[in-house]
């Protein structure tokens, strides 16, 4: 048997001084279930979690300290789970223990089942389950977006974006058996593929300036063709002004959620539909793929079996719609002696991409806004769909457009059609095909007759694959849709009757006698009125008159004073001048008024926080977006900017580059409705607040409570001196009381969202956990309340999320600091990490500090080597001696060995001192607050912010 | 013919030269050509970081137990075996950063390659940095922990392995607390016993 070794000796435990969560995973747990098996008595544990460093061994009772150790410290094990684990009588169910409380406390919160989607999974369970068979409500854009942005944000919430079936399932743990609303299902359906591609777009090049380049062009022609509303988007794309364009973005989003016009929704799906059908028309449809699989796979002989793989294949894919699964996978199944080479004609040939193309026009049909207000799939189509991947826009379902004139799949249709070609034409083809051949081969072909002929063909040809048994459920499903809709206009008819029979009533019984007496009587009171002086004023509406005047009044009044007021150059002047401007804009109410004035005041802040975030950004205009969208609070929309960020597109007017703008047309989507949607919330959370009864009677009753209890201590005085202070602390009391609850309500409306400027911006709010990548949950810093370990935490935690800790040259660069770039550390420090990373091969101990420095409003300038940093102190910092003098948050600075070391001072511990620092413990690696220690004895002293 | 091979004389020198052909069979060695090195990476008089490993190879399989590497300034070297084939170099500490490291490399005694290589500079000593950790580690393994605040009492490293309780104002429950410092060390995964415990009040 192999010696044992202490942990910290081992290859992977010199460079990890504590365990983390993949060792555990990887390495200990599944090693002490092995000895545990073994009746614990092997009593060793293999190291070995990347399987590249030599086998080594710790003690069983190493691992078992280790683990305890990790699951207390790091997962927060419950005190009753710790007890469970010391007590655990053997190793065996030591392991078993650790192992659930790992997925219990570690894993498992990092990934989906946390308390949140606990409970939103438990409401949406609590719902009746609508039947998912035609959905004849009517069309709501509102709820659409509702709906949308819940699922957009319980996907966003899981941590296996690239999943699809995993995050169905977690959603929709009981699939789509007789318990979902189809429409959400689909709906999921669309938004989880959607950022399945767009991980796997991330990887479809190495070079990031041509994915970056590729991206910007085709988000800008995607917007330009399809969501011209939207159009300063593309400055913003672009390098230059940018803090114009995206001001205007959100401008944009702004009025387009304030406006809440349903069509500018529609218009926008239907663009999104037509250029998914205009693209289509450059690519394979079914047929036309079936004949170019044929003949690409002419290698497999035997013509049935080649025939079957391919009807399989178009099957398979459009069941990726709810598999989620790549063509690889489905090819491996498909064709497991074949598949590599199957895949790799395939490729070859580019026809890959016209499945993505066929999956992607499928997913856009049956996400059209109109196709789903007019019920969606039926429950039969659904199943088709799902169970048999049959396409039911090509068998069951008629399309609204008449266009194509084909209502069913074996239509008669066609022998008209290609009769009345042959009559136009004067031929005789016998079949269609034919006509379809020699048509496309002229000059000038008629496109409208390529267009239906092509429809014509492909819907005959796939009507042609199915077995008698499908296309016997297929005929039943467009039975059952025809008689859904005979139903449907039934019902519409029926309301037309009872229009009707409620007109015939109303007349029958007088009441539209009586309301014609009404408004005649309405015309005459306005008529009537008698002279005084030189007003007329009508007698029978003698209130409305009076209101009429009063606001005359009050109009001219408040102009005349804005207009005398105009020159006012103090401060009291220009105030009440200025409320008075939002007085008269505000509909000459108080309600306006202060509506104005909040408005106002939001885009003070709004401005400032755009000033502060857009100063040095050009480049990085993605990045900027992301970080501006989260300071307005449109969290969800930063998150699918980042996204956008991570897209890579192939490129150039190649099939793969039309596919790609397809994709994008699908993402612009999620990310305007999703801004829109979350733009509006922030404008609405605003205007309510200043249009709820109880705002503004706070503030009155605020003001009547101290006006009151001073007037009535006034008096009270006069008379009795002592009351006055008891007077005036009631008063105080009430003010504050009423005061807090306003200040409150204010500040979780609006402040709480705009308030951080530049660095560690922290949220607690439940949206912060859908971007908890890029954003830094590490606010308290370790329990020391000091910007510099706040901003250590930060630095430590994004890096660990975005898996580049130890950071070094190579992941400070490229695809992997484009996470980096999304989050919400100063882009200043991500500078100098980047600087130092890449200058130094690794990132330094000194790079380290000089980020934390301008994070925190410092220059940056004068940081040498770590030696000689107390001899020579950068700008802004004096030296002190000794560790004793040392405070949370001072620069440590060891000069001892050759170059010595410096970090961020947290805590003394006596002998030893918890810091912060980089490539301390190993090339580039970053120790947060609580995972770094230092000898005190090596301190000679701090660098204090002066 | 007969009579020759029943000679006595022949047959004794016959004896005598098969004596000496066993011997010089059992105790001769031809020499074999040492190995070459086909490439070294990073290569020969580049600039290298002070992590970086030496990866080697030769132009046949080589017995690491048979490779000597030494080194000035001098280094303790691990030499590994990468599964196609080439040796992997890796001092057993950090390099010294801004040195220029000789390292002659021998194969049955006999030197075969040096090479030359400087390490690049960094603005901290990522060695002192690994001797502190070391130190730590084996001298102070719960300083990530320390200090340890508890409602009646602070716990400090004092010296290696020996911790330095302070109490509280009207705390005197002496024995009681080193039994919960104990439990604490417990929980934290060391035997009890591993430290020492004192009051510094």
């Amino acid at each position: 048997m192999a010696t044992t070794i202490p942990y910290k000796d081992t290859s992977y435990g010199k460079y990890h001084p504590r365990i983390d969560q993949y060792f555990l995973r990887n390495s200990i747990l599944p090693e002490l279930k092995k000895q545990g098996s073994l009746g614990d008595k092997a009593g060793r544990v293999k190291v070995s979690p990347d399987g590249i460093t030599p086998e080594e061994y710790i003690s069983l009772a190493e691992a078992r300290a280790l683990t305890l150790d990790f699951l207390t410290n790091t997962g927060n094990l419950p005190e009753k789970r710790q007890r469970q684990l010391q007590n655990a009588k053997s190793y065996n169910d030591f392991t078993n223990l650790a192992w659930a409380f790992f997925f219990d406390e570690v894993e498992t919160p990092q990934s989906a089942v946390n308390p949140d989607v606990i409970t939103e999974y438990a409401a949406l369970q609590e719902k009746p389950n609508k039947a998912p068979v035609m959905m004849r409500t009517r069309f709501s854009a509102d709820d659409r977006i509702k709906k949308y942005n819940e699922l957009y944000k319980k996907i966003l919430s899981y941590q296996y974006l690239g999943d699809t079936p995993r995050i169905l399932n977690q959603i929709f743990p009981q699939g789509s058996k007789d318990a979902i609303d189809v429409e959400q299902y689909q709906l999921a359906q669309i938004i989880a593929a959607n950022l399945s591609r767009l991980q796997a777009a991330n990887n479809s090049s190495n070079d990031p300036i041509v994915k970056n380049h590729a991206v910007t062009a085709e988000i800008n022609n995607i917007i330009a063709k399809s969501y011209p509303k939207a159009i300063g988007f593309i400055n913003y794309t672009g390098n230059d002004q940018v803090k114009y364009a995206v001001r205007r973005i959100v401008d944009n989003f702004a009025s387009f959620a304030e406006s809440e016009d349903p069509d500018t929704l529609n218009n926008y799906e239907q663009s999104q539909i037509a250029a998914s059908q205009a693209i289509r028309e450059y690519t394979f449809n079914e047929r036309e793929l079936s004949a170019a699989l044929n003949s690409t796979l002419s290698f497999i002989h035997n013509d049935k079996e080649r025939s079957s793989l391919i009807n399989n294949l178009l099957r398979e894919n459009n069941k990726r719609l709810f598999s989620g699964q790549d063509l690889k996978s489905i090819v491996e199944r498909l064709a497991p002696g074949s598949s590599v080479q199957i895949l790799e004609e395939i490729e070859k040939r580019n026809l890959n991409l016209s499945l993505e193309q066929l999956n992607n026009n499928l997913r856009a049909n049956l996400s059209d806004n109109e196709f789903v207000a007019r019920g969606g799939l039926t429950k039969a189509e659904f199943n088709l769909l799902k169970n048999k991947g049959i396409n039911p826009f090509l068998t069951t379902y008629t399309p609204w457009d008449k266009r194509f004139n084909v209502n069913k799949a074996k239509s008669n249709a066609t022998t008209a059609l290609l009769s009345t070609y042959n009559s136009e034409n004067n031929k005789s083809f016998k079949n269609l095909e034919e006509a379809y051949a020699h048509e496309s081969q002229k000059e000038n072909p008629d496109p409208l007759f390529l267009l239906h002929a092509r429809n014509h063909l492909n819907r005959n040809y796939y009507y042609g694959t199915l077995s008698d048994s499908e296309r016997f459920s297929a005929d039943l499903a467009r039975v059952n849709r025809n008689f859904s809709s005979f139903v449907s206009r039934a019902q519409e008819l029926q309301g037309k009757v009872i229009d009707g029979f409620v007109d015939l009533e109303e007349t029958i019984t007088g009441k539209k006698w009586l309301h014609k007496q009404l408004d005649r009587w309405d015309r005459f009171a306005e008529k009537y009125t008698i002279k005084v002086g030189k007003t007329d004023i009508p007698i029978f509406r003698i209130r409305n008159w009076v209101s009429t005047q009063w606001d005359k009044f009050k109009k001219l009044k408040i102009e005349s004073w804005i207009s005398s007021g105009s020159s006012a150059s103090g401060g009291l002047g220009k105030f009440t001048r200025q409320r008075l401007i939002d007085y008269k804009l505000g509909g000459f109410s108080f309600k306006g008024m202060t509506s104005i004035g909040l408005h106002r005041a939001w885009s003070a802040v709004a401005y400032k926080a755009t000033s502060g975030v857009i100063k040095g950004g050009t480049t990085f205009s993605l990045r900027t977006a992301t970080r501006f969208f989260l300071k307005i609070g449109a969290k969800t929309l930063a998150k699918a900017t980042y996204k956008l960020s991570q897209l890579a597109i192939s490129g150039g007017l190649t099939l793969s580059g039309v596919l790609s703008a397809l994709g994008i047309v699908l993402i612009v989507k999620d990310v305007l409705e999703i801004g829109a949607g979350l733009v509006k919330w922030a404008w609405n959370g605003i205007k309510d607040l200043f249009s709820r009864t109880d705002f503004g009677s706070t503030g009155i009753l605020s003001a009547l409570a101290m006006g009151w209890t001073a007037a009535l201590g006034f008096v009270t005085s006069l008379l009795f001196p002592w009351v006055l202070p008891s007077i005036v602390s009631i008063g105080v009391f009430i003010g504050i009381v009423f005061g807090s609850v306003h200040y409150q309500t204010m500040m979780n409306q609006m402040l709480n969202t705009t308030a951080r400027l530049d660095v560690n911006l922290s949220l607690d709010s439940g949206l912060g956990e859908f971007i908890g990548n890029i954003l830094c949950d590490s606010g308290e810093g370790g329990g020391k309340n000091n910007s510099r370990i706040q901003t250590a935490a930060c630095i430590a935690e994004i890096l660990s999320k975005c898996s580049i800790n130890p950071l070094t040259a190579s992941n400070a660069q490229g695809s992997t600091w484009q996470c980096m770039l999304a989050s919400t550390l100063a882009e200043s420090a991500l500078a100098q990490l980047q600087r130092s990373a890449t200058s130094y091969s690794v990132l330094q101990c000194v790079g380290f500090i000089v980020a934390i420095d301008v994070a925190n409003g410092g220059t940056g300038t004068g940081f040498g080597d770590a030696k000689t940093l107390l001899s020579s102190p950068p700008s802004g910092y004096k030296p002190v001696l000794g560790v004793g003098s040392c405070s949370p948050g001072d620069f440590f600075v060891d000069t001892t060995g050759t170059w010595g070391h410096t970090g961020v001072f947290i805590a003394n511990g006596g002998a030893t001192s918890q810091v912060a620092d980089a490539n301390g413990a190993g090339p580039g690696v970053v120790r947060g607050p609580g995972s770094g220690t230092w000898l005190s004895s090596k301190i000679a002293g701090c660098l204090k912010k002066i | 013919m007969y009579k020759i091979f029943t000679n006595k004389i022949t047959l004794i020198s016959l004896g005598v030269i098969a004596l000496a052909t066993l011997l010089f069979s059992l105790f001769y060695r031809p020499t074999t050509p040492l190995p070459s090195l086909l490439s070294a990476s990073p290569k020969d008089r580049s600039p290298i970081n002070y992590f970086d490993e030496i990866q080697l190879r030769f132009d046949r399989v080589v017995n690491p137990g048979e490779l000597v590497v030494s080194s000035v300034p001098e280094e303790t070297w691990e030499i590994s075996v990468k599964p196609n084939g080439s040796l992997v170099l890796k001092s057993k500490k950090y390099l010294q950063i801004n040195t220029q490291y000789l390292l002659n490399i021998s194969y049955q005694n006999n030197p075969i390659v040096s090479l030359t290589y400087t390490v690049k500079p960094q603005q901290s000593d990522p060695r002192h940095a690994q001797e502190v950790g070391e130190e730590i580690a084996r001298d102070y393994p719960l300083a990530a922990k320390i200090p340890y605040e508890a409602p009646g009492f602070t716990v400090l490293y004092k010296s290696p392995m020996a911790f330095e309780i302070t109490l509280k104002e009207g705390i005197e429950e002496r024995s009681e607390i080193i039994n919960s410092v104990r439990d604490w060390v417990k929980e934290n995964g060391l035997s009890p016993d591993s430290h020492t415990y004192t009051f510094s009040n």
